[in-house]
């Protein structure tokens, strides 16, 4: 991780090309898709099927590219961003972690395996399962 | 139970997956580990062991609870294991469930959000070799979630601090005080 590399952590971690903005990263609006695995269409903002309507699309534009911050609150997710050590969180949409509660459905979620290979929480699906979180603290 | 399309599924809330291994040796199940801390954030779990039972059918059939999976700490949680285990036979057998699974749990509110970025944040910023900013941001994150024991105590290991030691009794003792809060069934002591 050097000063000119920013990681971006949210569903997946990335190292897109960032440009800093004082502490409001800008991005290439085709690195969305890699970055949040949300595409920004006519539509709106995409991933497979679904679209999402943004409501205030100019707010999401900057001369250099797209605000990652406006996007990511345009799909209800929450930014945390540490502007000097070039590294923003973004974590899942509000409305889903609370939907998850209510409906009761297992969310997915990623996670690795001891190998170090990513793995997601639905491969089991199908089975009834005991999540079970422990810690060696 | 293993025949009965039935599998445990571990997660380690930790960061060092070497760390991790020793528990899984001889485990026939499989042993993962939430390092992004994503499953935590998603399922609101706040301290460990938790276990949420889910169905064939992804639904989450009985929420958040402490279940240990020994006696080693009764005396000190009140809660014992094997009442759980039976539990989970007749849910395996008969598809009964206890009384308490419909409990609904609270979603992380906020400021548990904030501190779970926070963590996120910190853990990546002590990879990078960025020590100033991961040392603000844990204790930022542990400010934000003060009885949350995934993002206190877990913090202690990545900051030099024993978490078997005198800043975990200190931690106990804050969230006893504070009514025991946890995002899950409450239990009574047993």
């Amino acid at each position: 991780m050097t000063a000119d590399t920013t990681t971006i952590l949210a569903e997946d971690v990335t190292t897109p090309a960032v440009t800093w903005d004082g502490d409001r990263p800008i991005v290439d609006p085709s690195h969305l898709g890699s970055i949040l695995g949300w595409d920004l269409k006519p539509e709106g903002l995409c991933r497979k099927d679904v679209c999402v309507p943004v409501h205030d699309r100019p707010g999401l534009n900057h001369a250099d590219g797209v605000d990652l911050c406006a996007v990511a609150d345009a799909l209800g997710q929450p930014v945390l961003v540490d502007a000097d050590a070039h590294l923003v969180a973004i974590g899942a949409a509000t409305a889903h972690r609370q939907q998850a509660m209510v409906d009761r459905l297992a969310p997915d979620a990623s996670v690795l395996d001891l190998q170090g290979n990513r793995r997601l929480l639905s491969e089991w699906s199908g089975t009834r399962r005991l999540l079970v979180a422990f810690s060696t603290w | 139970m293993a025949d009965e399309n039935f599998t445990v599924i571990a997660v380690a809330l930790d960061e060092n997956l070497a760390a991790v291994a020793p528990f899984a040796e001889n485990i026939t199940y499989p042993v993962l580990v939430d390092t992004e801390h994503q499953m935590s954030e998603l399922y609101a779990i706040t301290n460990v062991p938790t276990v949420v039972w889910i169905d064939e059918d992804d639904r989450i059939v009985r929420p958040n609870a402490m279940e240990p999976g020994s006696d080693m700490f009764t005396e000190f949680t009140g809660i014992k294991c094997e009442g759980h285990m039976e539990q989970v036979r007749t849910w395996i057998r008969n598809g009964i469930l206890p009384d308490d699974a419909d409990h609904e749990v609270q979603a992380l509110d906020p400021d548990e959000v904030t501190a779970h970025l926070h963590f996120r944040l910190a853990t990546h910023a002590r990879r990078g070799g960025l020590a100033d900013a991961a040392e603000r941001h844990f204790a930022a994150a542990s400010e934000l979630a003060p009885n949350d024991f995934t993002i206190v105590r877990g913090a202690m290991p990545l900051t030099g601090v024993n978490p078997f030691g005198a800043a975990f009794f200190e931690l106990y003792g804050r969230f006893q005080e504070a009514g025991s809060p946890y995002h899950g069934i409450p239990r009574a002591r047993t």
